[in-house]
């Protein structure tokens, strides 16, 4: 009895395409936020407000009531983890999400806040590989299964929609560009 | 149906077994950092030589972390100056969220001299073709600016050397601390 490689061709390329569903969405977007790292910071939203103090209320040496003081005189409900001097002239406030920065003598500084990038981050995270653990390992096999559903992608059809006459075009096409940009840039 | 599933369980079980031997080293690295006592940045500096090459514990106020790329991240002393560069290697990835933090860092501390034979040995390996770190005439550049940097800084030191530390990460735990107010 011989095997139906049509239909075990087919039956791989549906049952693997459903299982990584999810990794395909996870690293296309992921892909997306990195191919444009010079334009956003794919992993964090931030923001930097100017902030003007009296230079009065500051001082080479400040105490963590005073800090907090002048949090409030500036409308930040963020709590501070800690306040230091990074050299005479800089205040400088670590925030729960952000960090306060002035120079004492003008009074001038600004107010940076910084958030986790909703969804982005945590796909990143993933892209990343930050983990370091079992999932080095599943997503080698996602790129394994990546490569099965384009080698299989290219039989599920039959006839003239099929490899042998439409699909070759599209395939060397695809192929074609990726090259001339090695060729144009590399 | 059967076939597919069987070929994904496979895999999957090859994966699992394979992480087996990962969880064995993790255990043998925590019972040795239990023995390792906490420092401090600045404890740890005034003895460099005593801790050049050796795992270490440390504990600091993150006070920088690279916005780039997240793999390095500067740990503050208890005295509000002293600083160390830890590298996160095994670690991954530094997240921004650790800036102002204080954690209990493990690593292995380096401690590199830089010294006139130093740059001379650097700028021949610069120099030979078909090296092994090959560097594109902007890299090499770059390593001469970083050579000329440092003799200016040489100059200015008692002795002509510089000395330069940081931490090759490991591992890394922040401290449950009461917010400043």
């Amino acid at each position: 009895m011989g095997i139906n490689w049509r239909k075990l061709n087919n039956a791989l390329h549906r049952d693997v395409g459903y299982f990584f569903f999810g990794m395909f969405i996870i690293y296309a977007l992921s892909g997306i936020a990195l191919n444009h790292i010079d334009d956003w910071d794919p992993n964090y939203i931030i923001d930097n407000k100017r902030v003007t103090v009296e230079p009065a209320k500051l001082g080479p040496s400040m105490s963590a009531a005073q800090v907090a003081r002048l949090m409030e005189e500036l409308n930040v409900n963020k709590k501070i983890k800690k306040h230091y001097f990074p050299n005479s002239r800089t205040l400088k406030v670590f925030l729960h999400g952000g960090a306060l920065t002035l120079n004492i003598r003008t009074g001038h500084g600004f107010l940076e806040t910084v958030g986790r990038r909703p969804l982005f981050y945590e796909v990143n995270y993933l892209h990343y590989n930050h983990t370091k653990s079992l999932w080095t390992w599943f997503s080698d096999i996602f790129a394994g299964g990546m490569i099965l559903l384009a080698a299989t992608g290219l039989f599920v059809l039959r006839g003239k929609k099929g490899f042998k006459k439409r699909g070759i075009w599209f395939v060397l096409i695809g192929i074609l560009i990726p090259l001339l940009f090695l060729f144009i840039y590399l | 149906m059967k076939l597919n599933f069987s070929v994904l369980a496979l895999l999957f079980f090859i994966g699992c077994t394979g992480n087996s031997n990962r969880a064995t080293e993790a255990e043998n690295r925590q019972a040795a950092s239990e023995e390792l006592n906490e420092m401090d940045v600045v404890g740890l500096l005034a003895n460099a030589d005593t801790y050049d090459g050796r795992e270490v514990l440390l504990k600091g106020t993150v006070v920088h972390v690279c916005k780039h790329s997240g793999k390095r991240l500067h740990l503050m002393g208890a005295d509000d100056k002293t600083r160390i560069r830890i590298e996160a290697g095994k670690i991954g990835q530094f997240g921004r969220e650790l800036e102002g933090s204080t954690i209990v860092a493990k690593g292995i501390f380096r401690r590199q001299v830089i010294d006139e034979e130093y740059l001379a040995k650097w700028e021949g390996e610069l120099k030979k073709e078909g090296g092994k770190h090959q560097k594109s005439r902007d890299g090499r550049e770059e390593e001469r600016g970083k050579m000329r940097r440092y003799r200016e800084m040489m100059k200015e030191r008692d002795g002509g050397q510089i000395e330069q530390y940081w931490i090759d990460g490991i591992s890394f735990d922040p401290v449950d601390e009461e917010p400043a107010m």
